[in-house]
């Protein structure tokens, strides 16, 4: 787990926020409390490590506007959404904005601590996926005009002498623009080659 | 004196004693008017047509005796006998037969006649004056016993040594279940009657009233214990009797049994009660939600603290310092406390109470009303602004009716906010609590929709702007204030939403620090 991973505690009534910040303590992760939906708002720095533990009924904002508000706003933070009476309208909408799952109060044994780790450990996989987009972009940044007209080509599985004859070269050229390629991406195979554009290309973020 | 002429008949058949009869007469014109009549026959007609003031009759008449003449006159003009054949034998059958007065005949008498009659009329005056005194005097007494007889209440007049009754009426024995006897000989026996525990009130009363004669007849309720053990409540006005001297020599009092009067008043009480808790319950019906809402949060707090504690004391895991647990057993131990608390706090609203009445802080009552809504303002995105005085202001009350009446208002007001007008925008209803007077002051103002314009009918039964509302909170809250001796009302404000404002009494204690308060304020 990501030692600089912060969870973010918010619920408005003080005791359970921070028997919430005692658990994810106990955890070895560090935790920050907020009273209400916009005091988390207004001091979240996106970009960090972490979770969000978000109240559904609070004074103000509730819980799944916060989730909502930050889906609009694109940040990727995995949310636990607690309620204290779940009911489905509310289940659905919660799980369709994303949520990681939904526990009604008060939970079962483990399950808040289970549905911490799930979060925490999604965000670790997200964080790493969108490491690995930003990684094949820049490679993708790296072609040349004329690499990156035959990687398409190749893409859209194009034999050597189609593609050579398409852009009016030698298929000898296409073939040393085709290692060109192999090298920068690092990739063994046109079926590597494949996925890792698709890769990109799946989340344009 | 009339200023008729009196009309008096001669039945007399001798027309020489008739002459000097009218003769004697003449010289009384002014006030006399004289009949004859010779005969009974005749002496009967004249009576009845022309109702003399006097008959004046020989005894020996042509057709009868004079004597005939007082049945005849049973209810008619008094009788004088004049006979010269008389004795005293006769004179007495005549004054016994019912002659005003008896005279012997002669020469004389006829002199003297006026004088007679005169003397007759003023004795029949006599007699009659005191025939009405004596006739008022049995009629007084008639009505006076069928007055006490009748009564439901027991009328009694007891010596200032309170040894003897002299008087007691006859209700006496269907209010005590004693027989009456029992009471002239002992008088004790009437105290006998009063149940234990009151006898020394009734007592006191007393040896007040043989004291002092000054004051206003003292007034008392008291218990009488009927002889099969039976209790019934009366209710007695005492007062002495004095002589010119004004010392008091008598004691008089009217008991009355109130029994059922007060079996009313306590059984309109107790459906008031009644009427209070299941409004309690209806009310906690619909806060029920939000209260369980309440003790989940403490519980959720619970469960965590405690899954952190047992992971933190899990052997692989030695990192987290010790502080930190203790501070996490602390959190458990106030959740649990908070959980109790909330707990406590429902089984007191809804329970049966007895309306036991004592010294309530209502700043406290507000505090505590506000908390059983917390959940269910939350929910509708109110807030609670406090303008509370520092007095902390005492009333005397019920506490659980005055948080009833508290969160009845404050739901009222959390509820009078228009349906999804400015969506996640707070509502501000404040709650104010002031010391005007000897009156603690109680304002809950609402930004809400206002009320009617006859905001009197809103305190009516069944009178409800809600939806799914009973009508009752209002009814049961002023009928609340209105026993703490209280005024419970309720207006727009200028500004929009509505303003109900109740007072209570303070208590005495604290009326005099509040005073004081607000005297050290104003310097």
């Amino acid at each position: 787990m990501d030692p600089n991973a912060t969870v973010h505690v918010v619920d408005d009534h003080e005791l359970a926020r921070n028997s919430v910040c005692a658990l994810v303590e106990s955890m070895g992760v560090a935790a920050t409390v907020y009273a209400s939906a916009e005091e988390f708002l207004e001091s979240y720095h996106p970009g960090r490590p972490g979770c969000l533990v978000t109240d559904v009924r609070m004074l103000g904002m509730s819980g799944i506007e916060l989730q909502e508000r930050l889906a609009a706003s694109k940040i990727d933070l995995p949310v636990v959404v607690i309620t204290a009476h779940a009911n489905t309208p509310l289940t659905v909408r919660a799980m369709r904005n994303g949520a990681v799952t939904l526990l009604e109060k008060p939970c079962n044994d483990n399950d808040l601590w289970d549905a911490i780790r799930e979060a925490l450990d999604q965000d670790e996989r997200q964080r790493a996926a969108a490491h690995r987009r930003r990684q094949i972009r820049d490679r993708l940044d790296s072609l040349t005009q004329q690499e990156r007209e035959v990687l398409d080509r190749m893409v859209a599985g194009k034999l050597n002498k189609v593609i050579a004859r398409e852009l009016d070269v030698s298929i000898r050229t296409i073939e040393n623009r085709r290692h060109n390629i192999f090298r920068k991406f690092g990739a063994e195979s046109v079926a590597e080659l494949v996925r890792l554009v698709m890769e990109s290309e799946a989340d344009p973020d | 004196m009339s200023f008729n002429k009196f009309r008096v008949l001669l039945v007399e058949p001798e027309p020489g004693q008739v002459i000097l009869a009218q003769r004697a007469f003449a010289a009384e014109q002014q006030r006399f008017e004289l009949l004859v009549a010779p005969t009974l026959a005749d002496a009967r007609r004249l009576i009845r047509e022309r109702s003399p003031t006097l008959v004046i009759t020989d005894l020996l008449l042509p057709d009868g005796r004079g004597t005939e003449l007082f049945s005849a006159t049973d209810e008619g003009p008094p009788v004088v006998v004049m006979t010269s054949q008389g004795d005293e034998r006769v004179a007495v059958e005549a004054i016994q037969g019912g002659a005003i007065d008896y005279v012997v005949k002669s020469e004389s008498a006829y002199d003297e006649i006026v004088h007679i009659a005169r003397r007759a009329l003023r004795q029949w005056r006599l007699l009659l004056d005191r025939d009405r005194a004596q006739a008022a005097l049995r009629e007084s007494e008639e009505r006076f016993r069928q007055m006490a007889e009748n009564s439901q209440q027991v009328f009694g007049l007891i010596s200032a040594d309170l040894r003897h009754v002299l008087y007691a009426s006859p209700a006496y024995e269907k209010i005590t279940g004693r027989c009456f006897d029992s009471l002239y000989e002992n008088p004790r026996t009437l105290l006998r009657a009063v149940y234990p525990d009151d006898r020394a009130q009734v007592v006191e009363t007393l040896r007040r009233r043989v004291a002092d004669c000054s004051s206003r007849p003292s007034e008392l309720e008291f218990r009488i214990q009927q002889p099969d053990g039976s209790l019934r409540w009366t209710r007695a006005i005492l007062f002495s009797v004095c002589d010119k001297s004004g010392t008091p020599f008598r004691v008089g009092g009217v008991l009355e049994d109130v029994t059922q009067r007060k079996e009313a008043v306590e059984q309109l009480r107790e459906r008031e009660l009644q009427l209070a808790h299941v409004s309690r319950l209806n009310t906690m019906e619909e806060l029920l939600a939000g209260i369980a809402h309440e003790v989940n949060q403490p519980l959720y707090a619970i469960a965590n603290y405690a899954w952190a504690c047992s992971r933190a004391l899990a052997a692989e895991n030695q990192s987290i310092p010790v502080d930190k647990l203790k501070d996490w057993c602390e959190g458990i131990q106030s959740a649990a406390s908070r959980a109790s608390e909330i707990i406590k706090r429902l089984r007191e609203f809804t329970r049966r109470v007895d309306d036991q009445r004592a010294a309530v802080d209502l700043n406290e009552t507000i505090e505590q009303s506000i908390e059983l809504l917390s959940y269910n303002a939350q929910q509708q995105q109110v807030v609670f602004e406090r303008e509370l005085c520092d007095a902390s202001p005492k009333v005397l009350a019920d506490p659980i009716q005055l948080q009833q009446v508290m969160v009845n208002l404050l739901r009222n007001a959390c509820e009078s906010f228009e349906q999804d007008d400015a969506q996640g925008e707070l509502r501000v209803v404040r709650v104010a609590t002031r010391i005007v007077d000897h009156y603690a002051e109680v304002l809950v103002m609402d930004r809400g929709v206002g009320i009617p314009e006859d905001s009197e009918s809103l305190f009516n039964a069944f009178v409800t702007t809600k939806p799914t509302g009973m009508g009752m909170g209002l009814a049961v809250s002023r009928s609340i204030v209105d026993a703490l001796g209280g005024t419970i009302k309720a207006r727009n404000n200028a500004d929009g939403g509505a303003t109900f404002i109740f007072t209570l009494p303070l208590v005495r204690e604290v009326r005099s620090n509040g005073s004081k308060r607000n005297g050290s304020r104003g310097r």
